[in-house]
This record gives C-alpha cells, structure tokens and sequence, in this order.
C-alpha cells in the first residue's frame, strides 16, 4: 500500500505539472489565505515586539515600579525601598517622552545603581564606550552631557561635541553629545543621560519614572511585591515584569482586531474557494478516478493521491502566501499611525512573525486538505462503472431543491452570528462575522432552486443563445452555487465593507464636529497627536488672554497614566471645551463641577467602569476614588480616555501651567491676524507648538480616525483584489472544464459568437442570482462592521444604506465575471471543434 | 487450475440486477446464467438497453448483482470486499473501453504500466515491460507520446497494451471499437483476438456490429435483459 502511495503521488506531481493553469487557480487562494494570516500576526508581533524592547531595560528586574503619571516618583521612594527586608538592589530610572530640536525622543537616564541589574558580559563595547564619555564628559555652563542614538542623530544631522535643545515637561535644556550609541529602543530615537541630568532634561527634576528592584533569590515573589507596595505607599505602581505590553493590550488589541475583521474575511472567503476550486477539480477527474478503479485502483490510495495533489499545490500557494503577507504585514507597519504609535508610546518596527509564518502556512494548507479530503473521497468512491460511460455524462450531483432544514439552520448561524458581534464587548466582536460569512453560504445553498430560477430567467432574455445558457444553468446546480456563491461573497465584501467605513467616516465626522466651535486651539504636540509630554507655564495663557482680540481663553490638561495597569490619557477640562459634549449636560455640569468623572468607552473596555460606581486613581498626592459619571462614546485616545476638571487635575496631580488651550475670540475678530499674533507669543525653537483653528482641529482628529480605517480600508482593498482573483478564478476553471460542452455546441452549429454570447448570458444570470445573495449579505455585514470598528473606536456608528457603493459593488463584480469568463470562452470558441470534443 | 485445458474461467448463476425500488425499478437483467471457456472468444451483443454493459460490469467485478454470483477464475467475488475485488481487476482482468480512458498526463508507456503501479511498483520498473507491450501491439516508437499526441486507433491500442501489463487470464472489452474508423477498428480487433488466443486468454466483448459477434467462439445475445 505504501509503494503504491508512494507511486501515486508522484503520479499527482505530473498532474500538478500537467496542468498548471489550473494549479495556479488552486494555488491562489491559499496565497490569500496564508498573506492575510502572516500580514495580521505581523502587525501584531511588531506592535508587542517594539514594547518588548522598551520593557528590556526592566527585564532582569524582579519588581518594577513606575510612576502613576508622568510626573514621576520622588528619589525618597528609592530610599524607602532601600530598606524593605529582601530587596537587594533597587535603582532609579528615567525614561520620558520628550523633544529633541523639535523630534519627538524618549529620554533615558540612570546611574551606577543599574549595574547591579546587567550582567558584565550582555553590555557591548560600543554601550561602554558610550557609558565612558558621558561619565568623562566636562559638565559646564549648565550644558548636560548626553548620548544620543544613531539614528537620532543622523536624522537631526548631529554628533559628539554638537549641541541639541531637550524639551521634557516645561522644562527646556541644552545638552552637549558626548558620544552615540547603536541601540534598537524606540528605534534609536532616544537621548541617554545620567540620572540627575536625564531627570532635569525630563522636566521632572528630583524625580524618576521608573525603579527597577532585585530581590533575595529565597524570597517569595507575592510576599515582596507586597512588602515594596507597602513601602511606595501608592507614590507609584508596583508590577512585576512586561508592563509596557500589558498597559497597552487594548490598544493593540483594537488596532489587531479592526485589520483582523478584514484578514478574518480574507480566511473565510480563502477557505471557501479552496473548497470549491478543490471540489470542481475533483469533479473533474472523476473518470479519470473511475478508470483507475475500474483497472484495480482501490479508493483509499485514490483518495491520497488527490488529496496529495491538492494539498501540494495549496502548500506552494502558502508558502508564496507567506511571503506576501511578510511583505504586506512589513507596509502595514510602515504606515501605522502615529497616533498609534504615541498611544503606544514607542515607534513600531516591523517583527517577522515566527510562529505566523507556520501558523499560516498550516492554516492554509490545512484548509486545502480539509477541502480536498471530502471532494477526493467522492471523486474516489466513484463507481468504477463509470469509467464505461462517454466522456461527458457525469453527476451534477448536488440537488437544487429547496431545503428548509439548511435554510433554518443558515437563518439560525447568521443570528448567532449578529448576536455574537453585537453582544459581546469589543475588540473582539469580529469573532461573530466568520458564523455570518457561514450563514450566508448555508441560505445560498438552501435558497439554490430559486437563485438558479431567476439567474436562468435574465440568462434566457440574451435572444437565440439565451435559452441554452438558461438550459445550462438549471441542469448545473453545483456550478451555479459555485458561481453565484463567489459573486454573492465578492459583492457582499465589497457593499459591505465599504459602506461600513463611509458610514464610520461620517461617524467619526460628527464625534468631532464640536470641535469647529472653538477659533483656535493651541497645543504642545501636532493636531494628530495627544499633548501630553509638553506642558506651557500659566503665563502664556494669561498674555494670550490679554490679547485685544481674544474674548476668553479655557485651559486644558493632558496627562498620561496607569488605571489599573492599563495606559490611559486623563484630559482636564473647564468652561465649555468640546469634548464631553455627548454626554447629557447634567453630568457635564457635575464633571466640571468636580463631582465626579467620565470616561469613553474605549476606557470602559481597557479599564473598566461602572456609571455610578467609584474608580480608584492612584495620584502623586494619594489615591482618589471619584465616581464615574457617564460612560460617553467620544473618540479620544485608543486605551482609553478620563475626563474631569482642571481644577481636580491641578490639585491632584499637582500639575501648573496647560497642555491645550481653547482660544474664543472677540465677535468680529481678525482670526488670521489673532493667529499671527499668538503665533508669534509663543514661538519656542524646542518644541512643536501648534496654533490652529478649531476647524483644523476638527478635521485632523477626523483624520486620526480615518488614518486608522486606512489600514482597514487599504487591506479591504486587497480583499477585494483577492476576491475579484478568486472568483475570476472559478469561471475561468468552470469555462476550461466546459471546452468539450462548447465544442459539442459548435460542432452542432453554434457559431464563435453564438457561444460567447451564451456564456455571457450564463454570466449575466450568475451575476443576478449573486446579487440578489449578495446585496442583503452586504447590507448585514455592513451594519456588523460598523458595530465592530465602531466599537473599537469608541463611538456609534449609525447604520445608512449605501445605494451607490451597492451598484458599484454590482459593477464591480459583473466586471470581474465577464472578465474571467469572455476571455476562456473566447479561446474555446476558437478551437478548431475536433480537437475541443475530442475524449483524452 | 489454469492450466486444465477446458477450464472455466468466468461464471454467472442467476444474476440479476435491478435499479430503483417500486414503481420506479427497472430490471437490467433479470436471472442470467453464463459459464465461459479459458481461451474462449465470447461476444455479448443486443439492441441498446438489453444490459449487455450491465452484464459485463458484473462480470468484471466492476458492480455488483442484487442476487446471484460471479466467480473469476474460482474465486467467488461474493466472498470479497472491495479491495479483494480491486485486487482481482487488478491481477487477472484487463479492462478495455469504448472512450479509451487513458491518462492524459501520462505518456503512452506509462499508461500502460499504471496497472503495475496500483499494485505498488513504481512506473519506470514497470517501464521495459509496457515498452516491449507497445512493440507487440504496433506502437514501437510512441511510448513517450502523450494520448493527445495520439490518434484514435492507437489510443485504443495502448488502451490494449494496459490490459495485457497484468498477464490476465481474461479481456473484458466495452464496444472497443465502436469509436474507432472501420480500418482501425478491425486492426484493434486483429490485435485483440491475436493477444487472446497467443496466450489462451479469454476475450469477453460488448459489441453492436454483427461483423465481430460472427467473429466470436460464441454470442451471448440479450433482449430486456435476458439471454435468448
């Protein structure tokens, strides 16, 4: 049995290369498949991976501590962990986003004390050289010595003994490079100093960020993290390792999971078409199976052998897939937004995905050979009496009467399906569309006998050639399912992703909208990002206020923290700023107030809160317990976003001076010349300080939230690149396994013409069966994705039809069919008719 | 046993085959008794629908009766599973049909050897034996021509040549000309009846052309599924 194995797949190698237009049709959805899963898993093993690398620095410590905001830990913790029993070495660390001649840095710093937590030899030449001129270096005039990464300092056109302005906080400081340094921590863009010094570039002298602390190798690690708890005294968080990762988990989470919506339906379209493509190939060699029975082939190796075929071919097409999906998953990454990155607090460079590559890999192939293991064994089971019977009688042997179990059992997945999406929280709701997908393929089986009727009724309006087509399509069944079911997916995927993103488009426009009613906004970060590393002192806002043409000024705060593990952005606000405009104005007036405060939804799936109920923030002046107001669908930052009063923040957080400022100017007011004027009051060389209409403001978050949907809408692109490919794919195969039929047909009379026409007539009443499927499929999955990604963006996304992106979508996919049927039709038309009805 | 001189290789005791149940069964033949020769040259011929086809596949193995029994050279195909009965295609019947069924990836000397390669031995070992096969039956030069390189009658000669690859005792054949031009089908007939009777095998044919049933030792001849 194994020889014959054995023999056997080298026969189903030959046929591989015997037809190997048909075995590229094979291969290609499983490239889809495999690109789609590696390109995902990319994205996310980048994203973790870059946080992995900010957390190497604490990955030798035993417990971590970081600061509750950014305003850092006082030095006296350090001294109080110092005598906690157990604790054999604990060290003070800097690191704080800040701005480097304008370029936004992470600013590191440390002293002696990290020693104890690197080993000797995991400290390369170049890192001691480094460590050497910057202990060496001359301190004068107030200059701090500092080293900068590589690639910070090609970029900002600088090296040893040049001269940088460091921006951390309200802090603005020269500092002098001693030296650089290779290093892969947020992608090189990092300025290093001693602690003291890397504290006062910060803008938080006197303070750190971080302590790392080592423990007695016979301690237990509960009883430890207990006692340094006890001894921060909630001045900081104590955790143990991999915080980076876990504070931002949603964030990545949401961001995986919105691109995973669209790679999910890539794997569900990609399965499916391996599933036919593979099944309308095993119809195919039925009689050749036949024969093989018929001259002693026993099924079981019948089976391997073509499940072999396919499975090899599924195999290339998903190590090729592979491939793609490094390459895409790497442009993805490329063109992650920075407002992403800023949520994430470090620059995402792409991180193959080890285990995806396998995992994808497996995935497809599997897919392949699941497909291919019930199609081989009915090519298989054959009767070998076949073989006796003419080439071209063979089963069409799927009914197309209609079967209500089936329909009940589609309307029962596609319901759970819509109430899995709809019910469980976000980011995960996507996990429901696959049971959606399923359903509508399960209704389109169910529904055949009627789809097959009205395709056979518009293919029978295409004049002489008409009736054939019509003929041809009520005897084949399985072939319509095939070919509508493509048509029904590919339209379904187009209508509904795109509508499902114009309609968030138009969502999100409206989320920001209040945002126009300010004049001008002024802001320590570009109007994309958060303001949170930079802070401007009180008098600016005060000689703004002055301004003859400015009628009142209101102060905001941004500040980012930990709630529960989890990084989140505190926004203070007063008077009548924008956000919090959604929720109803009695709960805005106890906000502001300082009755309490509200988070978005985003906070609420990061976090968690409870409208009504208290939540605990762990604040440089102690631990606070405010109740939670509302729980308002406001697009603010991805892990979550805490609104309250600037008078709570400042008293709080012990926080002077602003991040934003809303600017209203007087009835009538120059607005281009006030700009002008404020512009020029707080020109700072050191920092990226923006000023900028509300409009502007208005229309650049929109763009943060577009800019996230491109990558959805990019991808949803290469879906439906893919799905156009695949179902170009099936007519094309189903037109070259009917060269013998349409030589039949010319050899009784047909001209060329008359068969084209009645394959475009076939095509027509496909493309009408597929519609009618697909439009209401398009029309649920539309709803459903503006469920998922508005979910994951925090806010509602009302549902509106699309008619246009509908007779697009329509458009779109008769294109698609013509085109992968005319072309085939017109080369067998071509054939000289002997050769086309020839047997072998 | 095969070497008795009048043995017999192949017989039917009342076999009948019905398809459908009630008001739609059709009985293809109905209480059919045959007992052929080793050597012998039998002919089943008919009008169409008469079951001459059906006769064959239950003689070749290839269905089964809904009662009766079949027996190839002694081994009652009742008393095997599926595998046994492939086994039996496999080892001691050859198959010819009327569309040839060659394989089209495959050149014509592997065609040919693929009966050896179900039983487990790789084609190229099998490769000398399908080469001198197709020497005998007059395509000497052709076995690397793939089938649609090839012309009717000599597909149906490597078709031939894949029945003789196992040495059966018995040629099942289904119409092997009737898709054929006259001088090619009587140059496949010639090549049949040669191969037969050079090595006393035995030569069981579905035919409509009352030419090669005359040619036949004996016709089994069927009308509503039943001899006459």
């Amino acid at each position: 049995m194994r020889t014959t194995t054995i023999g056997l797949a080298r026969l189903a190698l030959r046929n591989i290369a015997f037809r190997p237009a048909r075995s590229i049709l094979v291969a290609t959805a499983s490239v889809l498949g495999a690109a789609l899963v590696v390109a995902t898993a990319g994205v996310q093993t980048s994203m973790v991976g870059s946080l992995e690398r900010l957390d190497e620095v604490a990955g030798i410590a035993d417990i971590q501590v970081v600061s509750t905001s950014d305003a850092g830990m006082p030095f006296d913790v350090v001294s109080d962990l110092v005598r906690v029993e157990g604790v054999t070495a604990v060290a003070p660390v800097i690191r704080s986003v800040g701005a480097a001649n304008g370029t936004r840095v992470l600013i590191l710093g440390a002293d002696e004390r990290l020693a104890a937590f690197a080993a000797a030899d995991s400290i390369s030449a170049d890192t001691a050289a480094a460590a050497a001129a910057l202990l060496s270096a001359p301190r004068q005039d107030g200059v701090v010595p500092v080293v900068v990464g590589q690639r910070l300092a090609r970029k900002l056109g600088i090296g040893p003994t040049d001269e940088l302005t460091v921006a951390g906080g309200s802090a603005r400081t020269t500092a002098r490079v001693a030296a650089t340094v290779d290093v892969e921590i947020n992608a090189g863009n990092v300025v290093i100093g001693l602690l003291d010094e890397a504290a006062q570039l910060a803008g938080s002298p006197g303070r750190s960020d971080e302590i790392l602390v080592q423990t007695d190798d016979g301690t237990d690690e509960s009883d430890m993290v207990a006692a340094v708890e006890s001894a921060v005294a909630h001045r900081g968080i104590v955790t143990t390792s991999g915080l980076q990762v876990q504070s931002v988990q949603t964030i990545i989470a949401t961001f995986v999971s919105t691109f995973g919506l669209v790679a999910l339906m890539g794997l569900a379209l990609g399965g499916f078409v391996v599933h036919q493509t593979v099944r309308r190939v095993a119809v195919e060699r039925r009689r050749e199976m036949a024969t093989l029975r018929a001259i002693g082939g026993e099924p079981g190796p019948l089976v391997a052998t073509l499940v072999f075929e396919l499975t090899a071919i599924s195999a290339v097409g998903a190590a090729v897939g592979s491939i793609v999906g490094l390459a895409l998953g790497a442009r993805v990454v490329d063109a992650v937004p920075f407002a992403i990155e800023a949520a994430l607090g470090a620059e995402i460079t792409f991180v193959p995905p080890t285990a995806a590559i396998v995992g994808g890999f497996v995935l497809a192939t599997g897919t392949a050979v699941a497909a291919s293991w019930r199609s081989a064994r009915a090519a298989a089971r054959v009767s070998p009496t076949d073989a006796m019977r003419p080439a071209d009688v063979h089963h069409d042997d799927q009914g197309a009467s209609f079967r209500p179990v089936l329909l009940l059992a589609a309307v029962v997945t596609v319901g759970l399906g819509v109430a899995i999406t709809v019910s469980i929280p976000p980011p995960n709701r996507n996990a429901g569309m696959i049971l959606v997908v399923g359903g509508t393929l399960m209704a389109i089986r169910a529904l055949l006998a009627q789809i097959t009727t009205v395709a056979a009724a518009v293919a029978s309006r295409f004049g002489a050639a008409g009736p054939v087509a019509a003929e041809a399509i009520t005897r084949a069944p399985d072939r319509i399912f095939t070919t509508t079911a493509s048509i029904a997916i590919a339209v379904g995927l187009m209508g509904g992703f795109l509508a499902g993103i114009e309609n968030t488009q138009r969502a999100a426009r409206d989320n920001v909208e209040a945002l126009s009613d300010i004049d001008l906004l002024l802001a320590t970060a570009p109007p994309n990002e958060i303001p949170i590393d930079f802070v401007l002192a009180d008098s600016v806002a005060d000689e703004i206020a002055a301004h003859p043409a400015v009628d009142s000024v209101e102060q905001g705060h941004f500040a980012a923290t930990l709630v529960d593990g989890k990084r989140v952005v505190i926004e203070a606000i007063e008077g009548d700023s924008p956000p919090v405009r959604q929720s109803d104005p009695a709960v805005r007036d106890a906000l502001l107030a300082g009755e309490g405060v509200v988070v978005s939804r985003q906070f609420d799936v990061s976090v968690g809160a409870t409208v009504g109920e208290p939540l605990r923030l762990i604040t440089p002046t102690g631990v606070h317990e405010p109740i939670v107001l509302d729980v308002a669908p406001i697009t603010g930052f991805p892990g979550g976003s805490l609104y309250l009063s600037t008078s709570l923040f400042e008293e709080w957080y012990e926080r002077d001076g602003f991040s934003f400022l809303g600017i209203r100017l007087v009835s009538g007011a120059d607005v281009a010349s006030a700009q002008g004027d404020i512009s020029a009051m707080v020109e700072d060389p050191a920092l990226p300080i923006h000023l900028i209409s509300g409009d502007e403001q208005a229309d650049a978050s929109e763009q943060v939230v577009l800019d996230s949907m491109s990558l959805v809408l990019g991808v949803t692109w290469l879906l439906l690149a893919g799905a156009a490919l695949v179902t170009l794919n099936t007519f094309v195969l189903l037109v070259l396994q009917r060269r013998r039929e349409l030589g039949v047909l010319r050899a009784i009379g047909a001209s060329p013409g008359h068969v084209r026409t009645m394959v475009i007539a076939e095509v027509a009443g496909t493309v009408a069966g597929g519609a009618i499927a697909g439009l209401p499929f398009g029309a649920l999955l539309s709803y459903l994705t503006g469920f998922v990604v508005g979910g994951a963006l925090g806010f509602d996304v009302p549902f509106r039809v699309q008619p246009a992106v509908a007779v697009l979508s329509v458009l779109a996919a008769v294109a698609v069919a013509v085109a992968g049927s005319i072309v085939p039709a017109r080369r067998a038309a071509r054939v000289p008719v002997v050769e086309a009805i020839g047997y072998e | 046993m095969t070497d008795t001189a009048t043995t017999t290789v192949l017989e039917g005791h009342a076999l009948t085959k019905t398809y459908g149940e009630g008001a739609g069964e059709v009985r293809a033949l109905v209480s059919v008794d045959v007992a052929i020769e080793r050597g012998e040259f039998v002919a089943i011929g008919g009008p169409s629908g008469s079951g001459k086809s059906t006769l064959l596949h239950l003689l070749g193995g290839l269905d089964e009766p809904t009662t009766g029994t079949v027996v190839v050279d002694g081994v009652d195909l009742a008393s095997l599973d599926p595998a046994g009965r492939a086994e039996i295609r496999r080892r001691r019947l050859g198959f010819v049909f009327q569309f040839f069924n060659l394989l089209p990836a495959l050149s014509a000397w592997e065609n040919v050897a693929v009966p050896r390669l179900l039983d487990g031995v790789p084609l190229k070992d099998t490769k000398a034996a399908a080469v001198a096969l197709l020497d005998r039956v007059g395509l000497g030069g052709r076995g690397d021509h793939r089938p649609s390189e090839l012309s009717g009658g000599q597909l149906q000669r490597v078709a031939v040549a894949r029945a003789l690859i196992a040495d059966p005792v018995l040629i099942l054949a289904d119409e092997p000309t009737g898709n054929l031009d006259q001088a090619s089908g009587a140059e496949v007939m010639a090549l049949l009846r040669t191969e037969a009777a050079d090595q006393r095998r035995t030569l069981v044919m579905v035919t409509h052309d009352d030419g090669i049933a005359g040619e036949a030792d004996r016709v089994l001849h069927l009308v509503d599924g039943q001899l006459t």
